[in-house]
């Protein structure tokens, strides 16, 4: 065999060719080498990655199985604190009543400002019915009804690191995809990408769900350029009349710096809540509503 | 006699198409945008009036609200300061408006009750100003970019005006347009039609009563009327012009304490 440098058209090298025989047992052996290594290759990314398998479930069931965990078929009232710190490192608190209503066309949710007095009244409605996400917020101040755009939806709420949309009832993405399967603080997770064209606020969230309970474990928001801007970690799940609950929300913005931490308390489930409590046209009386009784001050206070 | 008709042709002549020429579109824009955006510093307080249904009923309500407003001119760009002063709720609430020279206009936001201060995001300058019909950016400087395009000149409730369109990046903005009128004699804008990002008409924005304080001409009522029959006026009472403020008041990280600076008091 002789070996040329094409490019300066010079002969470099002779090498002798083998006998014909063993040409062809050299060729036979590494088609069956060949052959192992395609073979095996996929298995061994598998398992590398601890890709998902045709028995893992699409992102898209993982984010519904997740929607589910998070929001059982099943009346509920709880009390919300939003504790963060202002510019100046002190501490902030905000204190809201929550219900949550499982009804035939879909689920609904109500959550009204409590406290401090100066919001007091504030009240944001999230209603779905046939796969439509809907929201509205009452405003005190001006005493009017609006309904919350698709993208307002993704604003701060109330100037904390969570937005309108994160305490409300979970979005289904559009489009979702399980990226592997993976151990995450200890628990076997699915790890969700989500991809958001033409947000601007979110490029991609990316979802790290528990396997056996599908309740999240950790949501990273990345920013428009694509970098990592938001984490948001479900601490502190606590079995209440059967259905488990994570008591602990914690947002934290990566490039300010700031935490808002979300505490659920006083969480009753199959309770009675009037269906006008989910009427945007009733969104002013909210507040004044007597099912909050048992989370004002006072009444914590004596708790 | 022959020669007097002659001269007098020839002025015509001469007149005639420097009349008929209008100014360039920028050149219109930027006259606006001086007229109305005076650099000399000044202080007014405006009373901001909603009016809209009341929740669960057909009977429509008047809101209230009371901002102190002051503008100067910086090195750097025009800098203008909204704070709530009424009623208690949100007293305190301020915004301040920034325009630098060659980069984008930006806005600051201090709320009370989270007591920090934050930058509002491209998107959210068209959310609703304290939820009436004016957002953030209808409020703000007006904008120079080339998205600008001369329709005509018309008559406008009996003024002679110029008929300006300007577009917006259909992703950036909650308007696909906006149709502005200008006054040819004085380059204020007369009138403002916003429409949505589907090209309906959504709100009409009318400047009225404009006063000439200090020689500068001031329009002290603007009112904005959106399709659904709400509508919120601003009343600008109280304007000082050449007046003395100190930079400290547009100072970012001092907008907490706006609100209590004696200037509201004069």
């Amino acid at each position: 065999m002789i070996i040329r440098n094409i490019a300066k058209g010079e002969t470099q090298k002779e090498i002798p060719s083998p006998p014909k025989e063993r040409r062809y047992t050299m060729s036979f052996m590494l088609a069956i080498m060949l052959a192992i290594v395609f073979a095996v290759t996929p298995a061994m990314s598998g398992s590398q990655k601890t890709l998902a398998t045709s028995e893992s479930p699409t992102g898209m069931t993982c984010m519904t199985n997740m929607k589910g965990a998070l929001e059982p078929a099943r009346s509920s009232m709880r009390r919300v604190v939003f504790s963060t710190t202002d510019d100046y490192g002190e501490k902030v608190r905000f204190i809201a009543g929550q219900a949550y209503k499982n009804v035939s066309d879909g689920n609904r949710m109500v959550l009204v400002i409590l406290e401090p007095k100066s919001i007091r009244g504030m009240t944001y409605l999230f209603s779905e019915r046939e796969n439509r996400l809907d929201k509205w917020v009452y405003l005190p101040t001006i005493r009017r009804v609006l309904e919350v755009k698709p993208n307002q939806a993704y604003e701060p709420f109330l100037g904390t690191e969570f937005s309108v949309s994160d305490i409300g009832l979970v979005p289904i993405p559009k489009a979702c995809e399980l990226i592997e399967v993976v151990e995450h603080t200890g628990v076997k997770a699915y790890k969700v990408e989500e991809k958001v064209l033409g947000g601007p606020y979110y490029s991609r969230v990316i979802t790290w769900i528990a396997t056996d309970s599908f309740l999240p474990l950790q949501r990273d928001y990345y920013d428009e350029a694509g970098r990592l801007w938001k984490s948001e970690l479900f601490k502190e799940v606590t079995t209440i009349d059967r259905v488990p609950t994570p008591l602990v929300m914690e947002m934290k913005d990566l490039q300010t710096g700031y935490v808002t931490v979300l505490r659920v308390t006083d969480v009753v489930n199959d309770t009675n809540i009037p269906d006008e409590f989910f009427d945007p046209k009733q969104l002013s009386k909210i507040a004044d509503s007597p099912l909050w009784k048992t989370y004002s001050p006072q009444a914590v206070k004596g708790k | 006699m022959g020669t007097l008709l002659w001269i007098l042709v020839a002025i015509v002549l001469a007149v005639t198409p420097a009349m008929a020429e209008p100014p360039s579109m920028m050149t219109i824009v930027k006259q606006m945008k001086a007229v109305f955006e005076p650099s000399s510093p000044s202080t007014s307080k405006v009373i901001i009036s909603s009016t809209s249904k009341v929740a669960g009923s057909e009977r429509n309500e008047r809101i209230q609200f009371l901002c102190g407003q002051a503008r100067k001119m910086f090195p750097d760009g025009k800098r203008m300061l909204l704070v709530m002063l009424e009623p208690g709720s949100i007293r305190g609430n301020t915004y301040l408006f920034r325009e630098r020279d060659k980069q984008p206009n930006f806005t600051l936001i201090y709320l009370p009750f989270i007591r920090r201060v934050r930058e509002l995001l491209p998107v959210e300058l068209y959310d609703r100003f304290l939820d009436t019909d004016f957002t953030y950016a209808d409020l703000g400087f007006v904008r120079l970019h080339e998205n600008y395009r001369l329709l005509g000149e018309e008559n406008f409730a009996g003024v002679r005006a110029y008929k300006v369109e300007e577009s917006f990046p259909h992703e950036r903005s909650h308007y696909s347009r906006i149709i502005i009128w200008v006054a040819a004699d004085s380059f204020l804008p007369l009138q403002r039609e916003y429409y949505d990002t589907e090209g309906r008409p959504w709100k009409t924005e009318r400047f009225k009563e404009v006063v000439t304080i200090n020689n500068i001409p001031t329009p002290l009522l603007i009112q904005m009327k959106d399709r659904d029959g709400n509508s919120t006026e601003l009343k600008v009472t109280e304007v000082q012009y050449d007046v003395k403020i100190s930079d400290d008041l547009f100072d970012p990280n001092l907008l907490p304490k706006v609100v209590d600076s004696p200037i509201w008091n004069r």
